[in-house]
């Protein structure tokens, strides 16, 4: 797989993160410039493919919702893509997304939302290794005498 | 190429009402109707025509466009329909017309099949003001479905176009339907509409 962007990384910073905190960051940035909607937050389905142990037959896992929004701030575009029904998600998802074009935002974005938040995230990673790792069982097999 | 122009200012609202105009101008041949949707069509599509696509077209629909209409109309509807394009109107479910004159001839598109004779090709053809001439004798009247009596063509349209349309008749539950659609106005003419 290619090595992701930094465009990827903070889109999936963005679309991980719990809504709320995201909210919560983007409060601290203070006022933001005006944007208009491209494509206003709209809640669609896509269905979610996986190929067992990574390298088998792609199948159908199942359907998940997810919610996009396009803003445009003068000429940049941001775009938001986020799982769930939150529609202040993506639109929160696509602003951030277009601050972080800008290089005059690019700087404070990173700062108060992307880092608090990759740190958050990388929290919850953490404690739910943690709690899973906590509850492994180790199988073995004895051989039948054969 | 991304889009500079957003779609409908409210989506839901908006779609519902151009769909309800469209299905009765379809219902009452000849009237015409007024699309109350606002929105910024891209360059090359009016008003009416920019909502009736933007309603009509989805994630499954084929859609010709005529030789003229650019590439900015193109990004445009896909990024806001998601339909696809093809550049056989045998195929095409919607073919987008700026040019009457130059149309390719009725035939040419999808007709649909006696078992399935909605699956035929729904032409929306764009017609500018000088087309709204005074009425005169020379407009063609129409009967049929959806019509009391008859009804006068309210436009002014190519011969060429007439004498097509009073061919194609013969064929008859098959065939293609027609939106005119001019500023914010539309003006059905499905298959059934015979001219008298």
């Amino acid at each position: 797989m290619s090595p992701s962007t930094a465009r990827q990384t903070w889109m999936a910073i963005l679309a991980k993160s719990s809504p709320v905190d995201l909210e919560q960051q983007v409060q601290t940035l203070g006022k933001l410039p005006k944007y208009t909607f491209l494509r206003q937050s709209e809640i669609g389905l896509a269905m979610v493919r996986g190929r067992a142990g990574g390298t088998g037959e792609a199948f159908n896992l199942g359907e998940m919702t997810v919610t996009r929004c396009v803003i445009k701030m003068e000429d940049i575009k941001g775009f938001g893509y986020v799982g769930g029904r939150s529609k202040r998600h993506a639109e929160l998802a696509a602003v951030c997304d277009g601050l972080l074009q800008q290089k005059e935002w690019y700087k404070r974005v990173q700062e108060l939302v992307i880092q608090p938040l990759q740190a958050k995230l990388s929290d919850r990673q953490q404690k739910q290794q943690r709690q899973t790792e906590a509850t492994k069982v180790e199988f073995f097999t004895m051989l039948r005498g054969e | 190429m991304i889009v500079e122009l957003p779609g409908f200012e409210d989506l839901i609202h908006d779609s519902q009402s151009t769909f309800k105009v469209l299905l009765y101008a379809l219902s009452r041949p000849g009237t015409i109707n007024q699309i109350t949707a606002q929105l910024t069509p891209p360059r090359g599509l009016n008003i009416a025509c920019a909502a009736t696509c933007l309603t009509l077209f989805d994630l499954e629909t084929k859609v010709w466009l005529q030789p003229g209409l650019g590439e900015e109309i193109k990004s445009w509807l896909l990024f806001h329909t998601g339909c696809s394009f093809t550049e056989d109107t045998q195929q095409t479910d919607f073919a987008v017309i700026w040019d009457i004159d130059n149309m390719p001839g009725f035939s040419q598109f999808k007709q649909g099949t006696p078992i399935y004779p909605e699956d035929s090709t729904t032409l929306l053809i764009m017609i500018g003001g000088q087309v709204f001439s005074p009425l005169s004798d020379k407009f063609p009247t129409l009967s049929g479905a959806g019509i009391n009596g008859q009804i006068t063509m309210p436009i002014n349209l190519p011969d060429s176009f007439w004498q097509q349309w009073q061919k194609k008749y013969d064929s008859y539950p098959l065939g293609v339907d027609v939106y005119f659609l001019f500023y914010n106005g539309v003006i059905g003419l499905p298959r059934t509409s015979k001219i008298i």
